[in-house]
């Protein structure tokens, strides 16, 4: 269906509804031209406030261009403010879904569709400014990371997430520790809030940062935490969505590196003593 | 015009006696169902922290229609009771808000594990593998008070989105409903006297109906 699609609301024998003859040659006439529906969403980033993309729980007024008018929806998912006024809030549920939102009013009746989407990864970035986390003749290394959600052309600022507690694979010198260990990375129980995006390709950021650091005998090794991620929308069920490598690689001369969803850092067992203040 | 169209007028509200008092009644229930329903959301919301309650009770407001009522007199006292209503749900909201709250105090993903020694035969660093018991237990306080923080910051900030949202909601009905007028000013400040608690709000909710100058 295309995302504005104006019609005479579907009276028996009313030309240009289907099984009514439209008239000679049978050909459906458009009686609504002028009829419309426009949207705003209610952030303002991503850019494009009429996009008909929305990330899941999202809210967007839809004004119709006849005035007063009656509203449904459909599927029956997410919420409208009121079926009634010229312009009503729709709020997005909390899956992905498309949903076909109808105004009738002034003889004339049209629909506009909006995808509902899920977050479908995370990126990580060294937040600027901040040092490493490394101890002086230690193999260990460290960032700190912001966190942002993708695909970056909706908000999901309407979403939390947790990572669960996975244990540790290890590589090399640390294979047998971690097989006869259950070692996790104690991430935070509870939800943590996402924001809207910074702008129109940063994704929707998180309202907190990671501590990704490691700090381990030296050796030739490693070891990852293959980590669950689950969202989900105020206080709504959770629903797993992806899966984030955390990986520590170790050497036997005492160099240490970490990565995570595309950010990483490294530091040679030399390295004077740095400790961002965040860690 | 007048002489042919009086008598049309008369005998309509003649015959549409029981139809406006049944309209009355059904405005009627539809008032009390929605402070009910209102009522039972915020509640609720006390009990639960769960912002979709504060929606809720909006999206029962919004069911009251106030234009549909048959009399003068009734749909004025349907706007009023729809206004407080509106009222009542913005100053729960207000109350909520923790003046205090620093949208860029942010919490942590995890709490970093001390430098402190592991225990012997331990190769990595890990809460589990803190030798001293002392520093365990404060790395458990650490870790409790950031999970405490989290959703903290978490209430605030659906709270604020919220506020945001209903905000323009009551707006968008307070601007459809009233006229600027002092008459509005007058009604205003009565269900602000009622209801509202917070100075800003009771600014802004004024502005929105006095008289341009």
């Amino acid at each position: 269906m295309p995302k504005n699609t104006p019609s005479a609301p579907s009276v028996p024998g009313a030309p240009g509804v289907p099984g009514n003859p439209a008239g000679p040659g049978g050909s459906a006439v458009t009686p609504c031209p002028n009829c419309n529906i426009t949207s705003q969403t209610a952030v303002s980033v991503p850019s494009n406030r009429a996009r008909t993309d929305l990330g899941v729980g999202e809210s967007v007024d839809v004004t119709f261009s006849l005035g007063a008018a009656t509203w449904t929806f459909s599927p029956n998912e997410g919420m409208l403010s009121s079926t009634s006024g010229s312009t009503v809030t729709y709020t997005a549920p909390d899956r992905a879904s498309t949903v076909i939102i109808t105004a009738t009013g002034g003889g004339c009746s049209c629909s506009i569709t909006f995808h509902i989407i899920e977050p479908s990864g995370i990126r990580m970035v060294r937040q600027p400014g901040t040092q490493r986390k490394h101890t002086f003749h230690r193999a260990s290394t460290g960032f700190i990371a912001d966190i942002y959600f993708l695909p970056e052309t909706v908000s999901f600022e309407h979403c939390s997430y947790v990572e669960s507690d996975v244990d540790a694979v290890g590589t090399g010198c640390f294979q047998q520790y971690f097989a006869n260990n259950s070692v996790g990375h104690h991430p935070n129980p509870n939800p943590i809030s996402v924001g809207p995006p910074t702008s129109d390709t940063s994704g929707s950021k998180v309202n907190g940062f990671d501590r990704i650091s490691c700090d381990a005998d030296k050796c030739d090794g490693g070891w990852t935490w293959s980590i669950p991620w689950s969202f989900q929308v105020g206080g709504g069920l959770s629903k797993e969505f992806t899966t984030v490598d955390q990986v520590i690689a170790i050497t036997a001369a005492g160099r240490a590196t970490i990565s995570k969803a595309g950010a990483s850092a490294s530091s040679e067992f030399n390295d004077p003593t740095e400790v961002d203040p965040l860690f | 015009m007048r002489f042919v169209l009086l008598p049309v007028t008369v005998l309509c509200l003649g015959f549409s006696a029981d139809a406006g008092a049944n309209q009355r009644k059904k405005a009627s229930m539809s008032i009390e169902s929605a402070k009910k329903q209102v009522a039972e959301r915020l509640d609720l919301y006390r009990k639960t922290s769960a912002v979709e309650e504060l929606r809720g009770a909006g999206n029962a407001i919004e069911q009251i229609e106030v234009h549909t009522v048959p009399d003068f007199t009734g749909r004025q006292a349907a706007r009023q009771e729809k206004l407080a209503l509106w009222l009542t749900l913005l100053d729960t909201i207000d109350s909520a808000k923790d003046p205090k709250f620093n949208p860029e105090d942010v919490p942590a993903a995890r709490v970093t594990v001390p430098d402190t020694p592991m225990k012997p035969g331990v190769p990595v660093r890990t809460p589990e593998g803190i030798a001293d018991p002392e520093v365990r237990r404060k790395y458990d306080q650490a870790v409790a008070a950031n999970a405490e923080k989290t959703n903290r910051y978490r209430i605030q900030k659906e709270l604020r989105q919220i506020d945001k949202e209903l905000t323009s909601r009551a707006e968008r009905y307070i601007a459809s409903a009233y006229l600027r007028s002092q008459r509005s000013v007058k009604e205003m400040d009565e269900a602000i006297a009622q209801s509202v608690h917070h100075p800003d709000r009771a600014s802004s909710l004024r502005a929105l109906v006095k008289p341009a100058e």
